[in-house]
């Protein structure tokens, strides 16, 4: 399935509002000024996401993974290659030279980044929708990419499909790039993204 | 998705974690026995509290953020990284952390679908955190350890490798203050080549031995590593006092015989250096001490390397000289014997011994020429003369030349050189001189009777000349000496083969000249041997071009000349004069320059002889005196002189001279010079006696 334009820009917008509060968060526990944009939105069958993917990461990848529930239901991941992730724990922890493997603490980090933005994310679209969603205890993976995105097929009947969210995160003059990613079943998706255009014609006849 | 209460038992049970449980109202329900253990606090004085009553910083902290969070349904992960801990626990323990570090998750408690509490779960993490802060520490210390042996190796300047080495030390052992101190030689004063940290300008020479981390260094010997300065020695050094310096540490670098100078590594608060800190210190003052030796060792090594260079001039320069000067008697000598040999041609006992003498007036002569050379083509004075030229031509003249000796011996020389010309680029006259000496030694080493085989041949774009002799062969340990200057197979055996060892070096400075090589192999002493030479040959299609060399021609009966002969050597001009008198020339003789222009005025000699290296007014001179008169601008001069490069006979060119001649000159070319030139008898009567001055 495909976005139309209104459909990206709103999704953007709204993923915007949910990266100011992640990065409001990060400064505040870094201590160091973060930044965090939306460089792209589009959305992709599961079979095809590992292409899509492929801009944002390539190789092995940590992946911070949050199942959710509630009325629209799914997975939700914050997806980065290892040297980004290891790169962007170093930034926010003041590391100084980057270290080539991601050890304990480092993995640690980055479960806390990625927890506090698909929660922001979450919570932005729970708050679209007036619903609470619920959440499991997220997850850290450090595997190769196609691995990732095979545990995702398996066990689940459904047609399943992948709104994919660029995320671009800039502390002290570098930036790692890497992506979000909410995959879910044909209905929810239908509902996810019906709410998000009245939501966005709500927006622009209130302008 | 939060946890039902039930879990919580089992968790308590599994896990060796801490697990803090509210209700909705983040009032206290559970306190595990991890946390009464950690904390000191019961269960009893915990439970029914309100959370942030019993642990206020979690407000200060802004922790209470994730509670009411995970109150709305989310979960929260709080890193140790960004938190270091939740609730604060006590501890002291050699990690030298005061609170126990930890990592937790903060997760809803669920009744039913309801968010009806909030669960804690903690984990210590102290021992991994020491853990991982220490291989960060090793890691970084491998890294400098590694960039300063690498300074160190690639000769970098001592003062850079002693600057990055206090700069790492100071970074990765965290002290406050580091120096690099190196000693004098004179033992009585230090001076800082490395500082870092110290507020203002470091002191750059400390002239005193009294300090006390300076004496520890100077009481100590090479074996000595890391040294305490104990509070006394502290409280001596007036220096480190003035810093605030309480804790130190000396590292002496090692030297030579004696300890090059210390590393120095203060702190301003007592603190206590782990093992790994010291032996990484330790290492870098190792490699201090490496890099220091290294630049001592290129100082020592350029001095004897400028020391021999020097020595290698002085002999060129000597070999030159020596050479020059043992010219000069062999002129009047091979003078003298031409004149022998004319007048008593007929005697044939004088005959023979003329011609012997002959021999080995030659062969002196070509030993003084190959010692000249040699040390010309060292001093990189030799210029090629390269033309295009037909090989085959140029070994058929060597071989002619070796003839009569090879007859002597009553040797066999097999000569094969095919029938079509290889063509090289080559100075002909050096190529006919290499292949002479390599033809001379295989006569010389080999008995009377036996062979010598010289082979010409064309392999790809090489042309090959091989000289195989049946003679006595080389020790395999002294092939690859036999092309170094001087040096003879067998001193014994060369002895009675004369030489000085320098015809081989010539062959081969000769042949690298014009991009060739040469080797030497043998099967082994009384085996014969056989020597190789590869030059590049030119392309099929390239032609000859002039003949190699010059045809021998015997000089025809002239018109008699007027000769003056001027040298200061009065046997070689009374010689000369002699010889040509002989020739039917008239002849005067002069031995100063200004005696020489008298003459000329007195006389009007047609061909003038005359020596360089006159003393006094030279022969430039005395050629420029005679041209600037009308009288002496139609006369023949001809220069004698030791040195034939192209810039000595340029400058007997501008001098005025006609031709110009190598001593020992040679009879019977000077006689072709005479036969060449038309002396015209003049009208005046001539003296025809020799006139000395």
């Amino acid at each position: 399935m495909t976005l139309t334009e209104v459909q990206k820009d709103a999704v953007a917008e709204l993923v915007n509002i949910a990266f100011s509060r992640t990065a409001a968060a990060l400064s505040e526990l870094t201590g160091n000024r973060v930044e965090l944009t939306v460089p792209e939105v589009s959305a992709h069958p599961i079979n095809g996401l590992l292409a899509a993917l492929g801009r944002f990461a390539r190789g092995d990848v940590a992946t911070v993974h949050q199942i959710f529930g509630g009325p629209v239901s799914g997975d939700a991941f914050l997806v980065l290659d290892v040297e980004g992730a290891s790169r962007l724990v170093d930034l926010l922890t003041d590391a100084g030279a980057p270290t080539r493997q991601m050890g304990s603490s480092d993995k640690e980090v980055l479960a806390e980044v990625g927890n506090i933005l698909l929660n922001a994310c979450l919570g932005v679209f729970g708050d679209l929708l007036e619903v609470r969603f619920t959440f499991a205890v997220p997850r850290l993976h450090l595997e190769a990419l196609g691995s990732m995105l095979g545990s995702l097929v398996i066990d689940n009947d459904e047609l399943r499909h992948a709104l994919l969210v660029g995320a671009r995160f800039r502390v002290k003059a570098s930036e790692v790039t890497g992506c979000m990613v909410l995959v879910l079943g044909v209905t929810s998706l239908d509902i996810f993204v019906r709410t998000i255009e009245e939501w966005a014609e709500r927006i622009e006849s209130q302008s | 998705m939060g946890l039902s209460g039930s879990i919580l038992d089992q968790l308590d049970q599994i896990g060796d974690w801490g697990l803090l449980a509210t209700d909705a109202d983040l009032i206290v329900t559970r306190w595990n026995r991890w946390l009464e253990q950690r904390s000191g606090l019961a269960a009893t004085e915990v439970v029914g509290r309100a959370l942030f009553d019993l642990f206020p910083d979690l407000l200060t902290r802004r922790i209470d953020r994730y509670y009411h969070q995970v109150l709305a349904g989310q979960t929260a992960i709080l890193s140790h990284r960004f938190h270091k801990y939740v609730i604060q626990l006590p501890v002291a323990d050699a990690s030298g952390q005061t609170h126990l570090q930890q990592t937790s998750r903060i997760v809803p408690l669920l009744d039913g679908t309801t968010v009806c509490g909030t669960l804690t779960l903690i984990e210590d993490v102290t021992e991994r955190v020491a853990y991982e802060a220490e291989l960060r520490s090793r890691v970084h210390q491998q890294s400098a350890l590694a960039a300063a042996a690498r300074s160190a190796l690639g000769g970098h300047d001592t003062v850079d490798v002693a600057r990055d080495v206090a700069r790492h030390i100071r970074e990765t052992l965290d002290a406050d203050f580091v120096e690099v101190l190196e000693l004098s030689p004179d033992l009585n004063s230090w001076n800082c080549l490395a500082a870092s940290g110290w507020p203002g300008p470091t002191v750059r020479t400390f002239e005193t031995t009294s300090a006390a981390r300076v004496k520890s260094v100077l009481v100590s010997d090479n074996t000595v590593t890391a040294v305490e300065l104990s509070p006394d020695q502290l409280a001596e050094d007036s220096y480190l006092r003035s810093h605030g310096v309480v804790d130190g540490l000396i590292f002496p670098i090692p030297g030579r015989d004696r300890p090059f100078g210390f590393l120095g590594v203060y702190a301003r608060s007592h603190r206590r250096f782990p093992p790994a800190e010291l032996l990484f210190a330790q290492a870098s003052a190792d490699v201090l001490g490496v890099a220091a030796e290294r630049k001592r060792l290129e100082r020592e090594l350029q001095l004897r390397v400028d020391d021999l260079a020097d020595m290698d001039r002085r002999k060129d320069e000597f070999l030159a000289m020596l050479a020059h000067e043992l010219r000069n008697p062999l002129a009047p000598v091979q003078n003298g014997l031409h004149i022998l040999r004319v007048q008593h041609n007929a005697n044939p006992e004088v005959n023979r011994l003329a011609e012997m003498m002959s021999r080995q007036v030659s062969h002196l002569v070509r030993l003084v020429d190959d010692l000249l050379d040699v040390s010309r083509i060292t001093q990189g004075k030799v210029v090629l003369r390269n033309e295009t030229v037909d090989l085959n031509e140029v070994v058929a003249q060597a071989t002619e030349t070796a003839r009569p000796l090879i007859d002597a011996r009553r040797q066999e020389l097999s000569i094969n050189t095919g029938r079509e010309p290889i063509v090289v680029h080559a100075d002909a006259s050096r190529l006919a001189q290499v292949i002479g000496n390599l033809l001379n030694n295989a006569i010389k080493y080999t008995d009377e009777g036996g062979r010598i085989w010289l082979q010409t041949r064309r392999e790809g774009d090489k042309a090959v000349v091989s000289v195989r002799d049946t003679g006595a062969g080389i020790a395999a340990e002294m092939l690859p000496k036999v092309f170094d200057l001087f040096t003879q197979v067998d001193r014994t055996l060369d002895r009675a083969k004369g030489g000085l060892g320098v015809g081989l070096t010539l062959v081969r400075s000769l042949v690298e000249l014009h991009g060739g090589t040469v080797h030497a192999s043998s099967p082994g002493p009384g085996r014969g041997s056989e020597f190789v030479i590869q030059l590049p040959a030119a392309p099929r299609t390239a032609g000859v071009g002039a003949k190699a060399g010059e045809p021998k021609s015997v000089p025809l009966p002239s018109s008699p000349c007027r000769i003056l002969i001027v040298d200061d050597n009065v046997d070689a001009a009374d010689s000369l004069a002699m010889l040509l008198k002989f020739s039917g020339h008239q002849t005067w003789t002069a031995y100063r320059g200004p005696a020489a222009l008298e003459l000329v005025a007195r006389h009007r000699p047609q061909v003038i002889l005359l020596d360089i290296g006159l003393p006094g007014m030279d022969g430039y001179e005395v050629a420029r005196q005679l041209r600037s008169d009308p009288m002496g601008s139609v006369v023949t001069l001809v220069a004698l002189t030791g040195y034939g490069q192209d810039d000595d006979r340029r400058k007997t060119h501008d001098a005025g001279f006609d031709y110009h001649f190598v001593k020992p000159i040679q009879p019977n070319e000077l006689l072709a010079l005479l036969a060449k030139i038309e002396c015209v008898r003049p009208a005046s009567r001539l003296d025809s006696s020799i006139a000395s001055v």
